[in-house]
């Protein structure tokens, strides 16, 4: 764990503690002012993502401090759309997600930018990664409305809002479409950088059972409904755990040595 | 309703034998989980996947009605048929029964001016079979990202213990190569070092502007007084200087780092040539059914290139799914609900101004 005593740095270390001081004070009961820091906090992260990008010179969506960087962005707008267009609460808990996403940029990976490989030269490189570190914060933001579910009480008491349950899967419908374009964008790319529309790479595996895991669930919830809401609910933990492995552990690891690699 | 309850728990079953599959090809590594993906209990297993589905349109009718999920549907199927059509066993059936030569897949080595129509496998020997065609490889060319501007020339000095110094390859800086060891100081850098002879008196020169021999010259100070000259070339790294036994290498820039690799190539075919282009990463070439790509090089002297083939057969019917599945998840998740929304608010509006 290194501490970086850089502009960049600095300012992930402000977005950070925004979040945690926005949650802090909505736990508190001060809800506008935990609003106000959480609109702050997004603000700052927005800054350094366009700050990274000129840093870079490219977007920064290269390895994984850019990755966590951009997610940490984006929790904020997904919040505000889960509210007003889906009607799933957990605000208080995407604070807390967003201090979460940006720890391992903050402490963990190196934040050397990187030259671009000829391989990542491609503009398929922007939509691929975009529509899944989306898809990627959008799950998480399920799996939070799924641990809410299991612990049978909801993490807020607005009328408007829907119960847990409807809310992950409201928000897996509305993160799937992204996780499949993800999958098909990438396939698509391989085809043109490598020859092959599918390798076999280890991390293509690990996203083709992430994907085939919220097919899974989105099945067994057509076939049930609410009948059987933790298993959707596991279901639902389940598709989010293996997300993580394909981003983590099959980048990190040298258990799945493969085409991806440059990733980490 | 008993059918569509086993097709359901069935379509269930099969989503999560490929999940626990795809989980275990990826311990296994992208050579071994190709091999499992396609062998035959695993056709035998995407070919019940293609029953099945088919199955679903047949037995719900929903699958039918519901534009969203019959792409989606129809979407996995194509990508289904169009991926065992185009895989190894795919090929040979076509061989057998269609009486087609399209070579799945393999490499091609070319050296630059000449022309070939062989196919090898992985390991470059064997040899697969022949296009009917030729491919001349105009040039091969490399391209580098410009050296960033912090990057500055620098010696590294490795001494007696071990140790590795570093000094910046400016002309007056100067380095303590330890206590009692005496000290090292950069005399001249040389973009091009070139030495001539001229009265039985030894010249150095540095000549031109290209880099083709960057090196550096030192003097070495012991503490008894003397000193003496020595020259590191880029070129010839980690030199040992006999005398102290000084390990130095010098770095006249920073990594080049590759941005691209081109193939200039020209499709010959019954003596003419009939199409032109320079294939790089991300941009292969199409011909005649096949796929060319930028897979190796010659990385000692850029004399020839491998380009990975492969056949286009099943392609189109994979990249029709791949659009099916899209617009199917975007129509039944997102697009289906944006226009009931607009609707719902267009009857609100209506009630209201009644």
């Amino acid at each position: 764990m290194t501490i970086k005593y850089t502009f960049q740095g600095l300012l992930i270390y402000v977005v950070i503690a925004a979040y945690l001081l926005a949650f802090l004070t909505t736990v508190l009961g001060r809800k506008k002012t935990g609003n106000g820091l959480y609109l702050a906090g997004f603000i700052i992260a927005a800054i350094t993502f366009g700050y990274r990008w000129y840093d870079a010179r490219h977007v920064p969506f290269q390895n994984l401090f850019e990755v966590f960087l951009s997610m940490g962005m984006m929790v904020y707008p997904l919040s505000i759309f889960c509210r007003r267009s889906l009607r799933v609460g957990g605000e208080t808990m995407d604070m807390l997600l967003g201090a979460i996403l940006l720890f391992p940029a903050g402490f963990i990976f190196k934040a050397e930018p990187q030259k671009l490989p000829p391989a990542l030269q491609s503009w398929l490189f922007i939509p691929h990664v975009a529509v899944y570190l989306m898809s990627y914060v959008i799950m998480a933001k399920a799996t939070v409305q799924a641990f809410c579910q299991l612990k049978a009480k909801p993490a807020y008491t607005d009328e408007n809002l829907v119960d847990p349950e409807i809310g992950t899967y409201r928000i897996i419908c509305f993160g799937f479409p992204l996780l499949t374009l993800g999958l098909i964008l990438g396939s698509w790319w391989g085809k043109l950088a490598w020859g092959d529309y599918w390798g076999w790479d280890p991390k293509e595996l690990w996203s083709l059972a992430s994907w085939l895991v919220y097919i899974g669930y989105l099945h067994f919830r057509y076939m049930f409904g609410k009948k059987h809401a933790r298993i959707n609910s596991c279901l639902a933990i389940l598709g989010m755990s293996v997300i993580l492995i394909t981003l983590l552990w099959a980048n990190l690891s040298k258990i799945f040595p493969g085409l991806h690699n440059y990733a980490s | 309703m008993k059918l569509n309850r086993c097709i359901m728990w069935t379509a269930l079953l099969a989503i999560c034998l490929l999940t626990i599959l795809s989980v275990f090809g990826a311990f296994c590594g992208a050579p071994k989980a190709k091999l499992i993906f396609n062998s035959i209990p695993l056709g035998v297993y995407w070919s019940g996947l293609a029953v099945l589905l088919i199955a679903g349109f047949v037995q719900f009718s929903r699958l039918l009605h519901k534009p969203g999920l019959f792409m989606v549907h129809a979407g996995c199927l194509l990508i289904l048929v169009g991926s065992m059509w185009g895989s190894e066993t795919g090929h040979q059936l076509q061989k057998r029964f269609l009486d087609s030569q399209k070579i799945p897949s393999g490499y091609m080595v070319i050296y630059e001016g000449e022309s070939e129509k062989h196919i090898v496998a992985e390991g470059l020997k064997q040899t697969l079979g022949e296009l009917p065609f030729s491919i001349k490889l105009n040039d091969f060319r490399l391209e580098h990202y410009p050296a960033d501007e912090d990057s500055v020339p620098r010696l590294y000095i490795k001494t007696h213990q071990g140790q590795v110094l570093q000094l910046i390859a400016k002309a007056g800086e100067e380095i303590s190569l330890g206590q009692g060891k005496g000290k090292l100081r950069i005399v001249r850098t040389f973009r091009n070092f070139r030495i001539t002879v001229e009265d039985e008196e030894k010249i150095v020169t540095d000549q031109g502007q290209a880099a083709e021999n960057p090196a550096v010259q030192v003097v070495i100070e012991l503490p008894d007084s003397n000193s003496y000259t020595r020259y590191v070339f880029e070129n010839f790294a980690g030199f040992t200087h006999g005398e102290n036994l000084l390990q130095l290498s010098y770095v006249s820039q920073g990594p080049q780092i590759i941005r691209d690799y081109f193939s200039d190539v020209v499709i010959i075919e019954n003596g003419k040539e009939v199409a032109a282009k320079s294939i790089e990463v991300n941009h292969p070439l199409h011909y005649a059914g096949y796929h060319f790509y930028q897979h190796s090089y010659d990385s000692q002297a850029g004399k020839y290139t491998i380009l990975s083939v492969t056949s286009d057969s099943g392609l189109y019917t994979v990249y029709g799914g791949y659009w099916l599945l899209s617009l199917g998840v975007l129509w039944q998740f997102w697009f289906r609900h944006i226009t009931i929304g607009l609707e719902m608010s267009k009857v609100k509006t209506k009630v209201l101004i009644q």
